[in-house]
């Protein structure tokens, strides 16, 4: 009974609706509003896109200070290895170790060869010893 | 009536949820602007990340560009007893902690077991090689956790006692302490930086929010004039005398003899910069700087080339040597071996006390002085090192009847070393005072040259250019076959000096009749002398106590290495 029942109520329905003419409102698209939402929607995603980026930089450049601290120390441990290594004391008895006899040349043995400009110039007495530029002296 | 409903209760929801909302905002608002300041330091110091940067000391380097000192990266290594001993293996800890630690078995044991402690300290400055070795172990058998190692800088010297006195050492607080740490101090610090931010919950510094950001400075590089393979040779000739001759210890200084600058300065007994903390004060003296002592004969060519310089002199003339002992103001002036009469220039070459005390006397005792004065004796020679001690030259109104001609044979007058050495060094250098230094240059970490310096202070023309180069002639006799210097001659060279014994002064005043203090002071090569050398034995306790004997071979040796490791051809440079 209540399958026709509705089934008339359906039909009653429809037919009071039939002729009825749909009332419908169509609106315009409030387009600055949706277009002020986007950008604001926009804005925030670029922002946590930009913020996570920045963290994750900011964590790259924490780990590459700890890695150029490491390094550093590292090239210090390495200078004084070398240095102790050429030391004399180190090099004789690696002359030993190694049954080579060097000595230091006699003076017949030596040839002296002059810049005779740079002598003349007055860059003095310390020339005869030695000339150090500055990568010998680990800088530049 | 469902409608009321679901608006009434719409409506108390909203209100809860306003009043919610509103009292967390009160409590916000209140929270901010209200004066909380317990509140906020608590923040602070949870939130707050401040890390102060190290930089590092600069560096000191021989004239070669050789590293004589630098920082390097050290750890401490501390421990969590109370993690330890909840989550680690104390026992097989332990064991392995002894293998890698300079620390006593007993006191690792002592600490681990600690457990209300969640801090203690093994060892601190541990080289980088060693704390690796040590961590690769505890990671390889899972013993690591609860070991902390601490970044450190610390001081490092690769060479040891070489060059100690020199270079001096820096503490652990990293100021310089001695040496050229001490005294180049304010260009070797580097200057700290400092980063200022926040952190998270586990301490790690939030990038992000850095505020503060200085970076640290290195402190600048200091070359010194000294070569450290030089001072090698130097320091074992040294070594090898003293072992020889039984003495206390010795010191010796090398110098060019145009510039000034200081090759070589060894001091024995010395130390380990390294271990300064384990040695006592006494060996880290620098004697050529800090022990004043009478310089004894060695004085002798200075006088005479005084005398000669004035005109009272010819070297050819006889003087009447009293065969050994001159009663002079009542008191006796004796020679080592006595001499009826002597030329002037074999009182130089048999070093006769009575000869030179009548040479010195022709003299004024102000015309003397002035030479004294001169030479730069009672006056520091202003090297670049600390604690330099000017020595003792009394003025003519402070002799008394005997001093003129004591003060001529090196007596009743007080020198350093490097005083002897630099007045020497008229007589090698053609008459002219230099002065000697000991820092050739100092850069910033950029490359900016802060300081340099070629040449020492030049000081006075105090002997003319002939009479420096007579000077020379009569120093070289000495070291000639029947001088008492013959044993510090150098095969190929020409070598000029002057042999000295000087009794030491006992406490009492009186001079000691056994120690004695033995040295030598020269040049080479004697024609065109390209160094000054001089060397003392201090209180050579064997058979041989001379200058002659104990040394001269020291100075040849000495002058040896020095040739050869500097490639002095045997006429000098020209």
């Amino acid at each position: 009974m209540s399958r026709k029942k509705t089934q008339s109520k359906t039909r009653r329905r429809s037919s009071s609706n039939r002729n009825r003419k749909l009332k419908a409102e169509a609106r315009p698209l409030p387009t600055r509003s949706v277009l002020v939402c986007s950008s604001i929607v926009c804005m925030a995603l670029a922002y946590l896109w930009l913020s996570s980026r920045t963290e994750a930089l900011a964590q790259q450049i924490k780990v590459e200070e700890n890695a150029l601290t490491d390094l550093r120390r590292d090239v210090a441990a390495e200078e004084v290895r070398w240095n102790d290594m050429i030391g004399p004391r180190n090099l004789k008895l690696a002359l030993k170790e190694n049954n080579l006899n060097m000595d230091w040349p006699k003076p017949e043995q030596v040839l002296h060869i002059r810049d005779m400009a740079l002598w003349e110039s007055g860059r003095g007495n310390l020339n005869h010893y030695s000339s150090v530029d500055d990568r010998e002296r680990g800088r530049h | 009536m469902n409608q009321k409903g679901v608006l009434i209760r719409a409506a108390l929801a909203g209100t809860f949820v306003l009043l919610l909302f509103s009292a967390l905002s009160i409590r916000v608002v209140h929270l901010q602007l209200g004066k909380h300041e317990a509140l906020r330091e608590s923040y602070k110091r949870r939130v707050v990340y401040r890390q102060e940067l190290q930089g590092n000391r600069g560096r000191i380097l021989d004239r070669n560009g050789h590293t004589l000192a630098q920082d390097e990266g050290r750890k401490h290594v501390a421990i969590d007893p109370e993690f330890i001993h909840r989550h680690g293996k104390p026992v097989e800890l332990q064991e392995a902690l002894t293998r890698f630690l300079r620390v006593e078995p007993a006191l690792i044991g002592t600490r681990l077991a600690d457990t209300e402690r969640r801090f203690h300290y093994l060892e601190k400055f541990v080289d980088q090689r060693r704390a690796d070795q040590m961590m690769g172990y505890l990671k390889e058998n899972a013993l690591q956790r609860g070991v902390v190692l601490q970044e450190v800088n610390s001081r490092s010297y690769p060479h040891g006692n070489l060059l100690s006195h020199v270079v001096g050492f820096a503490n652990r607080e990293g100021a310089g302490s001695l040496g050229i740490e001490q005294e180049m101090n304010r260009y070797l610090r580097g200057k700290g930086g400092l980063r200022v931010g926040e952190k998270d919950g586990r301490r790690r510094e939030l990038v992000t929010r850095r505020r503060v950001q200085i970076d640290p400075e290195d402190g600048a590089d200091v070359t010194l004039t000294v070569d450290q393979y030089l001072q090698h040779g130097v320091e074992e000739a040294l070594e090898e005398g003293i072992r020889e001759y039984n003495a206390l210890g010795g010191w010796a200084v090398v110098m060019d003899v145009k510039t000034g600058a200081i090759l070589a300065m060894a001091s024995k007994p010395d130390f380990d910069p390294n271990r300064f903390f384990e040695f006592e004060q006494e060996r880290m003296r620098n004697r050529n700087l800090r022990m004043i002592y009478e310089p004894g004969s060695i004085m002798k060519p200075l006088v005479f080339g005084a005398a000669l310089n004035e005109g009272l002199v010819d070297p050819k003339e006889m003087i009447d040597c009293e065969h050994g002992v001159w009663i002079h103001r009542r008191r006796p002036l004796r020679d080592y071996h006595p001499y009826a009469e002597l030329s002037a220039e074999d009182v130089l070459k048999k070093s006769s006390n009575i000869g030179t005390a009548k040479i010195a006397l022709r003299m004024s005792p102000e015309k003397l002085y002035t030479y004294f004065e001169e030479f730069g004796f009672g006056q520091r020679t202003g090297i670049e090192l600390p604690g330099e001690e000017a020595g003792i030259s009394h003025p003519p109104s402070r002799w008394d009847s005997l001093t003129h001609s004591r003060v001529s044979i090196g007596h009743s007058i007080s020198v350093t070393a490097l005083q002897m050495a630099a007045a020497m060094n008229v007589i090698a250098n053609d008459g002219r005072k230099v002065n000697p230094f000991m820092i050739q240059e100092v850069r910033s970490p950029h490359g900016t040259v802060l300081y340099k310096q070629e040449q020492g202070p030049e000081g006075a023309q105090v002997f003319r250019p002939e009479v420096a180069q007579e000077m020379r002639r009569l120093m070289s006799r000495i070291v000639g076959p029947g001088g008492t210097g013959r044993r510090a001659a150098v095969e190929g060279y020409t070598v000029a000096g002057k042999t000295g014994t000087a009794e030491k002064i006992m406490s009492d005043g009186t001079y000691s009749e056994r120690a004695n203090i033995a040295s030598f002071a020269g040049f080479l090569p004697a024609e065109n002398p390209a160094l000054t050398i001089v060397v003392s034995i201090d209180e050579p306790r064997g058979e041989k106590r001379t200058g002659g004997s104990v040394a001269a071979p020291v100075f040849r040796r000495i002058a040896e290495h020095a040739v050869a490791c500097l490639t002095i051809p045997p006429g000098g440079f020209e």
